[in-house]
C-alpha cells in the first residue's frame, strides 16, 4: 500500500526508521546515544545526513545543540541559538507546528544562526519535541539539507510522529534523572547529619577528656594531702597520738587509699567508654593466660586457675578483652568461701555459631535477684571488710563486651558458685553489619 | 650542682609544698628550697622581674621542680619561658604533677622538660622520690656551669 504523496521505498524507509528507533529507545540507557542515533535515523528517513536535536535551556530563551550528525566540530554540545520571534526555532516552539524553510538563502521570514550556514545547510525543518505533562517543551528536532529542498506534508507528518516518540523517550530519562537527583539530595542530607553527629560525638569526647583530666588531677590533690599527712602523723608522732589516735590516723590512710582506687577504676571505666575498639578475629588463649598471671600476682598467692586451652578464635580487641578477662578472673578468685579452696576454671564453648568463654568458680555465688544489677557501675553486694572492691569491675566487663559487639552474663547458684560468661560477636555477622553500614552511607 | 645550689619549687598547693619540704628534710636534702605559687611568680623569679627585680646578679636555681596546673600561667608556659631565657636554657626541669595523662607527658618533653614525675601518694613514696632526686640530680648529674 502506498501512502499519499510518498513513493513506496520512501514510506518503507520511514517505517524501518520508526522500528529501529523504537528498538534503540528500549535498548539504550544513554540519552546522548539515543539522541545522536535518532538524528542519524531521521536523516536516513528523509534522505539527508545533517540533523540535530536542540535542547531548550532552563532560562527558556536559549537552545543548545545537544546532539547531531553531519556537523563540523564545535557545534554539538557547544553551539547555541537565542530564541526570538524572527527565528524559525522560536516560531516552532511557540506554535508547536513544524516550520520549514526550503532555501535559507532566499528565506525572508527568519534569520538563521551563522553555524548553520557555515556547515552548508541550505534547507531546514523544525519540529517540536514536547515536554512531559505540565512541563515546557524539551526542544526541537531539526533536519537540515545541504541542498535547497521542499519538505512535503508527508515529511513533516513523519517528523512529528518521530519527534513525539523521541519526546516520550526523553521524558522517561527526565523522570529517572529527577529520581536520581532526589536520592542524591536525600543522601546529601544524610551525610550532613552523619557529619554533625560525628562532630557532636567528638565534642562530647573532648568534654569527657577534660572531665577525666580534672578527676585525675584535682580529686587526687586533696587525697595526697590526707594520706600524706596522716602517714606522717603515724610515723613521726606515734607516741603523742597513742593507740587510739594512731588508729584514727590509720583510718584516714585506709579511706584515702580506697578513694584512690575508686578514682583509678572510674578513670579506667571512662576511658573504656570513650573507645571504639575495632573487634577482629584474635586468639584469646595468650590473653587469658596473661590475665591469670596478673590476677595471681595481685593476690600474692597461687590459687588454682585452670584454663581449658586452646580457646577458639573470637571477635575482640586485645586490650579491651584483657581488661574484661582480668576483671572476671579476679572476681571469681575474690568471692571465695572460707571453708573451700578456690577453684577457678576458664573454658569456651560454641553456642549457635557464637563463641562463649566461661569463667567458673566455687565461691559464694550470687542470689538470683542480684544477678543483673551486679553489672552496674558502683554496684556492690558486700561490705568492704568482707570483700573489698570498687564496684566497677563487672561494669567494665559488660561495657567492654558491648563495645566489641558481644555481651556478658552470669549463671549462679549460691550453693555451688558462679559461672560468668562472655559471648563474642559472630565474625560473619559483624562483617555483614559493617558492609550494611557502608552501604547506607553510599 | 652541689648542696648549696638553689632548688626552685613551682607549686600552688600549700599541702604539696609542705609534703615536699617534709620529704626533702627526711631525705637529707639541705639545699635551699625556694617556692613560688603561680606561673607568673615563677616567670618573675626566673627572669628577675616584678617582685624579684632587685635580685640581678644573685645565683638562679640549678634545678626546677614544676607543677603543670598552676594559676595565672600554666606549667607549660613557664617551661617555655625557662627554655627561652638565656641563664636557664640548660637548667634541669623536673615536672612534678598529679597528671599521668599521655598528652601532658608528651607536651612536657616537647617543651624541653628533663624528667616527668607523677606526685607519689603517701609519706614513704614521697621520701623515696626525694631520695632519688637527691641521688640523681644533686649528686650524680652534671649540669652546665652557670
Amino acid at each position: 500500500m502506498t501512502e499519499e504523496g510518498k513513493s513506496e521505498p520512501e514510506a518503507l524507509r520511514q517505517h524501518i526508521v520508526f522500528a529501529q528507533f523504537g528498538e534503540l529507545a528500549l535498548r539504550s540507557d544513554d540519552l546522548d546515544e539515543i539522541l545522536t542515533e535518532s538524528c542519524r535515523l531521521v536523516g536516513e528517513g528523509l534522505g539527508t545526513d545533517l540533523a540535530k536535536v536542540v535542547e531548550l535551556q532552563p532560562d527558556g530563551k536559549t537552545l543548545l545543540v545537544r546532539a547531531g550528525v553531519g556537523w563540523k566540530p564545535g557545534v554539538v554540545g557547544v553551539a547555541t541559538i537565542q530564541l526570538a520571534d524572527d527565528t524559525s526555532e522560536g516560531f516552532a516552539l511557540k506554535t508547536g507546528k513544524p516550520m520549514t524553510s526550503s532555501n535559507i538563502e532566499t528565506e525572508t521570514r527568519f534569520r538563521y544562526p551563522p553555524f548553520l550556514i557555515e556547515n552548508g545547510a541550505k534547507a531546514v525543518v523544525n519540529v517540536i519535541i514536547i515536554g512531559g505533562k505540565d512541563k515546557p517543551p524539551y526542544g526541537l528536532l531539526q533536519v537540515d539539507s545541504r541542498e535547497p529542498r521542499e519538505f512535503t506534508e508527508s515529511d513533516t507528518a513523519f517528523l512529528s510522529g518521530y519527534a513525539n516518540l523521541l519526546a516520550a523517550t526523553v521524558d522517561r530519562f527526565r523522570l529517572i534523572q529527577e529520581v536520581r537527583d532526589k536520592e542524591a539530595g536525600e543522601r546529601h542530607a544524610l551525610e550532613i547529619k552523619v557529619t554533625e553527629r560525628t562532630a557532636a560525638l567528638a565534642a562530647s569526647n573532648a568534654q569527657l577528656d577534660a572531665f577525666a583530666y580534672t578527676v585525675s588531677h584535682d580529686l587526687r590533690a586533696p587525697l595526697r594531702a590526707m594520706e600524706g599527712f596522716a602517714r606522717i602523723l603515724l610515723n613521726d608522732y606515734a607516741v603523742a597520738l597513742g593507740d587510739k589516735g594512731g588508729g584514727y590516723a590509720n583510718r584516714i590512710v585506709v579511706a584515702s587509699m580506697r578513694m584512690e582506687g575508686l578514682i583509678d577504676a572510674l578513670l579506667g571505666y571512662s576511658r573504656l567508654r570513650r573507645q571504639e575498639p575495632a573487634a577482629r578475629l584474635i586468639e584469646p588463649t595468650p590473653i587469658v593466660q596473661r590475665a591469670v598471671e596478673e590476677v595471681q600476682a595481685s593476690l600474692g598467692s597461687n590459687i588454682a586457675i585452670d584454663v581449658v586451652a586452646p580457646l577458639p578464635s573470637v571477635m575482640a580487641e586485645p586490650i579491651v578483652l584483657g581488661q574484661v578477662l582480668t576483671n572476671l578472673i579476679s572476681n571469681a578468685a575474690k568471692f571465695q568461701r572460707d571453708d573451700v579452696p578456690v577453684q577457678v576454671t576458664v573454658r569456651a564453648e560454641h553456642t549457635a555459631g557464637r563463641v562463649r568463654i566461661w569463667v567458673e568458680d566455687n565461691g559464694i555465688g550470687i542470689a538470683p535477684e542480684h544477678q543483673e544489677r551486679i553489672f552496674n557501675v558502683f554496684e556492690r553486694l558486700h561490705g568492704d571488710e568482707t570483700y573489698p572492691g570498687t564496684g566497677i569491675g563487672l561494669a567494665i566487663v559488660r561495657e567492654g563486651m558491648a563495645l566489641m559487639g558481644g555481651r556478658a552474663g552470669v549463671e549462679s547458684d549460691p550453693e555451688k558458685g558462679s559461672r560468668f560468661w562472655i559471648e563474642f560477636a559472630d565474625a560473619a555477622q559483624l562483617a555483614k553489619a559493617s558492609d550494611d553500614s557502608v552501604g547506607s552511607r553510599n | 650542682m652541689n648542696e648549696l645550689s638553689i632548688i626552685l619549687l613551682v607549686e600552688d598547693n600549700a599541702d604539696d609544698v609542705m609534703l615536699v619540704q617534709y620529704a626533702f628534710d627526711k631525705a637529707g636534702i639541705l639545699n635551699p628550697l625556694e617556692v613560688v605559687a603561680d606561673g607568673d611568680a615563677a616567670v618573675d623569679y626566673i627572669g628577675r622581674t616584678g617582685a624579684y627585680a632587685g635580685r640581678e646578679g644573685q645565683p638562679g636555681p640549678d634545678l626546677i621542680l614544676l607543677d603543670l596546673k598552676l594559676p595565672r600561667r600554666s606549667g607549660f608556659e613557664v617551661l617555655s619561658f625557662v627554655r627561652q631565657h638565656g641563664p636557664t636554657r640548660h637548667t634541669p626541669v623536673v615536672v612534678l604533677t598529679s597528671s599521668d595523662q599521655e598528652a601532658d607527658i608528651r607536651r612536657s618533653y616537647e617543651r624541653g622538660a628533663n624528667s616527668f614525675l607523677v606526685k607519689p601518694i603517701g609519706r614513704d613514696g614521697l621520701i623515696d622520690m626525694a631520695s632519688a632526686l637527691k641521688a640523681y640530680w644533686i649528686k650524680l648529674n652534671r649540669g652546665v656551669a652557670p
